[in-house]
């Protein structure tokens, strides 16, 4: 698909898929065992490109209709050149197995989830489970409302938790489309 | 025989009728329309299609039984103060028969993915398409999403979805539907259908919704009934055919096309099989397996392929639904 963009596969400690590798750590996944199934949508002069996670039998669709596509399979997050940012898809796949992979969750209560998907920081009293760096966000019956990160921020000089949102659900309302 | 100079003579003859007159005026509509509905319905029923298109199209929407049970949702959305209803002869349809907190399309369990907001008739054509898992779709028009994640839905996603959409725009919310409801088994192109080769796959079924001139979701937009000329609806079915002919030649032998448009007009449904029909021996009409009334086959003087009557039309004052057409073909 030379000058229309190419699927490129996840190479393991290649540069630029460095920044994916420390989301991976982070989230205390390690080197997953999709790992393998991993691929970025290359764009020719763009700023990020799009990774998606593929079973089988989608590359074989791409390969037999000559064309570049627009999205495909599992979307995983977008790959810029210094980091990643985890997509809610990924966010959904990885609920329901976070506890069994070690990945830190975040549960939000009912006012914590309607702040977190308006896109608003959420106060540590509405949140089970709070750490500093990026977490999986789940609402109380442990579906997945995106991704959060823990931080510590100076209100009126008092040293306040929140978790801000890096990409909620409340986006396909916003600029889903 | 050009279907459509047939149509058109008909037309100018019923035009002077007074009663076409009295009831574009009346009701809004360009006279030629008015002259088709009479033609099909005669006059009286004609008052009722026209009488139901006055009414806003009811609350309706397809629960995601892939990501929540349908019961749940139910309760769910009860407990928001909204009361609905299952629609009776569709699966997974929903009407809303009281408004609850704030709109259906903003709740938080849309955003999860729980449902889609869907016209039951809409919803039929993917029942008609039947997809089973395994196989190879296409979806030839398939933004913004409605029945490629029905498609995927009905499969629990464990079909291999070509999803197709020629405009930039709309491809966006194509991507974001199929990702909302949570599907990952899709490619999509951001392509021209007509252009689509889907070299050496074998496609089992191919869906064409194809662009239409919405004469079937008048009850949602009263522009259309006056922003279509008869030479739009012209150039539309050329469109449609082209299409149709697209998608018979993506589909492996022995594969299920199913055609669909959200129309009342027989040139974007009953025309455009007739016409496919006359000029290809490689396609044959199946009985389409929704509900819905038998698909028009005498329009002013032609007589179309009887199999025709194996299609299927959904009417807003008989159905309660949008005006649509949906055709099962299979290709021999």
């Amino acid at each position: 698909l030379a000058g229309r963009g190419s699927l490129e596969r996840y190479k393991p400690g290649a540069r630029p898929w460095r920044p994916l590798e420390e989301f991976h750590q982070d989230i205390r996944l390690g080197s997953p065992p999709w790992s393998n199934r991993i691929f970025r949508l290359l764009l020719p002069g763009a700023r990020y490109s799009d990774v998606f996670l593929l079973h089988d039998g989608i590359i074989e669709i791409v390969e037999a209709v000559g064309e570049r596509p627009y999205a495909l399979g599992l979307y995983y997050g977008m790959l810029f050149r210094d980091r990643f940012v985890p997509s809610l898809p990924l966010a959904h796949y990885l609920a329901p197995r976070a506890s069994h992979l070690g990945v830190p969750t975040a549960r939000v209560d009912e006012k914590g989830e309607k702040f977190f998907l308006y896109g608003k920081p959420v106060f540590e009293d509405h949140v089970d489970g709070w750490r500093e760096g990026i977490m999986l966000v789940l609402d109380g019956e442990g579906e997945a409302l995106g991704w959060g990160r823990g931080r510590i921020v100076k209100i009126s000089g008092k040293r306040v938790r929140l978790l801000e949102p890096v990409w909620d659900l409340g986006w396909y309302l916003r600029r889903g489309g | 025989v050009d279907l459509l100079a047939v149509v058109m003579e008909g037309i100018e003859k019923r035009l002077g009728h007074p009663q076409v007159q009295k009831l574009a005026r009346r009701y809004g509509y360009l006279p030629y329309m008015i002259a088709r509905y009479i033609e099909v319905l005669g006059e009286e029923e004609t008052l009722r299609l026209l009488e139901a298109n006055e009414e806003p199209l009811p609350e309706t929407y397809r629960c995601n039984d892939y990501v929540v049970n349908c019961d749940r949702l139910t309760t769910i959305l009860e407990g928001k103060g909204y009361r609905v209803k299952p629609v009776p002869f569709l699966p997974h349809g929903y009407e809303v028969v009281g408004k609850g907190i704030g709109t259906l399309g903003g709740t938080h369990e849309y955003l999860k993915g729980y449902y889609y907001l869907q016209d039951p008739a809409s919803m039929s054509v993917v029942y008609a398409l039947d997809p089973q898992p395994g196989e190879t779709i296409v979806d030839l028009a398939a933004a913004p999403g409605g029945k490629s994640t029905q498609i995927l839905q009905l499969t629990r996603d464990a079909a291999r979805l070509i999803a197709i959409e020629k405009n930039r725009r709309r491809v966006k919310s194509l991507r974001s539907n199929l990702q909302r409801m949570r599907f990952t088994r899709y490619v999509i192109f951001n392509m021209d259908a007509l252009r689509f080769d889907p070299g050496g796959l074998r496609v089992d079924r191919v869906l064409l919704d194809a662009p239409s001139t919405g004469e079937g979701i008048i009850r949602k937009d009263k522009a259309r009934k006056k922003n279509r000329t008869f030479q739009d609806l012209a150039e539309v079915h050329e469109l449609q055919y082209s299409l149709l002919q697209k998608a018979i030649d993506t589909v492996r032998k022995g594969g299920i096309i199913v055609y669909s448009a959200c129309t009342l007009a027989p040139e974007e449904g009953e025309l455009v099989i007739e016409r496919i029909l006359r000029e290809r021996g490689d396609v044959e009409v199946e009985e389409t397996r929704v509900p819905g009334d038998p698909a028009v086959t005498r329009y002013f003087s032609l007589r179309l392929d009887p199999g025709i009557s194996r299609c299927r039309r959904f009417w807003p004052h008989r159905h309660g639904t949008e005006g649509f057409f949906v055709c099962t073909l299979r290709r021999v």
